[in-house]
């Protein structure tokens, strides 16, 4: 399928929708392809955003004067193993599934 | 002629008002006579203005009615070249469509030597799930600028549960990541973006700055994101008489509305 753009042009004053010239669209079908395939590595970023917020938000079991439970220790520990623990996109896609809520679906996420 | 009054003073005959002809009649003033309303108070129809012809522009030498605070409040008059008053946005077009059809929105050819500076504010609905929008320079020839864009960018991402502040630097990049992870359906991406085509005159290094609000598909989570970024393109060629290009990275861009402007200094 050709892409299309669409244009003003200053010079004529007009709004245009011009397909894609070939080498325009070979360049555009690289891009998308490069795109497609940057799927896994965008989502991992995305898991890897997402831990790091739960990790933020138990910090404070860290400190000194605070008992960190073993439980907690546990998630935290299986949330910094996320990389090597999941590693497919298909499993990606099971770490940020979410209810209808918006909720985070998967039990890596559950906090003891 | 039937008759000439000559006397010296009219006044009414009885009461403090009087009337001077009919409807439909026509008193002539001559050329060289003055009509001196100077102590007076003068009332002129409400049609005064509205009665005349419009003109849609205005030439350097007309004429605007002034009281002049500096001589007593007389009368005088201000030509159009002297008003100054901070310069104007001129619209120079635009791009406007709901058609879900297009990959690329381009503003082709509208840099011109009327202005240094641009206005371009837009909103858009649709692309894919997650997709970016690229922003890039185009020449006047149309061709894109396709290397050492330097991009800084900051803002927040917020939903009802969560709220981050990040921020971003993408160093020598082939383009400008506008927009990022863009989210799909009714939701609406906006954004105000000032374009200096020759930021420094001598080695050109276009320039863009924009203030960016639109919704994250955040893997289906929805965030909101408010923030701004800056750009510019370590480049000596110039893009005079060139323009602007917006790009999804995968998707169709749906209901469009984009317009620019020229700033023009006075």
């Amino acid at each position: 399928m050709t892409d299309k753009k669409l244009i003003f042009n200053g010079v004529t004053g007009r709004q245009e929708e011009i397909d894609f010239t070939a080498e325009e669209q070979t360049i555009r079908d690289a891009k998308v392809k490069a795109w497609n395939d940057d799927s896994g590595d965008r989502k991992l970023a995305d898991i890897k955003e997402i831990r790091l917020q739960k990790l933020k938000e138990t910090d404070y079991y860290a400190l000194q004067d605070v008992i960190m439970s073993n439980e907690m220790k546990a998630w935290r520990l299986n949330l910094r193993n996320i990389p090597q623990d999941y590693t497919t996109e298909e499993e990606y896609d099971l770490l940020l599934a979410r209810d209808e809520n918006g909720n985070l679906t998967h039990s890596v996420w559950s906090k003891p | 002629m039937s008759s000439e009054i000559k006397a010296d003073k009219w006044s009414p005959a009885s009461g403090t008002s009087a009337t001077i002809g009919d409807s439909g009649d026509t008193f002539t003033i001559p050329s060289g006579v003055t009509l001196d309303t100077s102590s007076s108070t003068l009332t002129l129809p409400s049609s005064a203005i509205t009665g005349q012809t419009a003109i849609t522009s205005l030439a350097d030498t007309d004429k605007f009615l002034v009281s002049d605070a500096s001589d007593s409040g007389n009368l005088k008059y201000v030509e159009k070249q002297y008003l100054g008053g901070g310069g104007s946005l001129v619209y120079l077009g635009g791009i406007n469509s709901s058609n879900y059809s297009a990959s690329k929105l381009a503003l082709q050819q509208v840099f011109t030597n009327d202005y240094r500076r641009y206005k371009v504010m837009g909103k858009f609905q649709g692309t894919g799930n997650g997709a970016d929008v690229e922003f890039r320079w185009l020449n006047s020839s149309n061709s894109e600028v396709i290397s050492n864009y330097y991009n800084v960018s900051e803002g927040h991402k917020i939903n009802s549960v969560d709220y981050n502040q990040e921020g971003w630097l993408d160093w020598g990049q082939s383009k400008t990541r506008l927009f990022v992870d863009t989210a799909t359906g009714s939701h609406i991406h906006s954004f105000s973006m000032d374009l200096f085509p020759n930021q420094n005159e001598n080695v050109n290094y276009p320039t863009m700055y924009a203030q960016l609000n639109y919704w994250l598909y955040n893997n289906a989570a929805n965030k909101m994101f408010v923030g701004q970024l800056a750009s510019y393109v370590e480049s000596t060629t110039s893009i005079a008489g060139g323009g602007m290009q917006l790009e999804s990275t995968s998707g169709l861009f749906g209901t469009v509305n984009i317009s620019i402007w020229g700033y023009k200094d006075s």
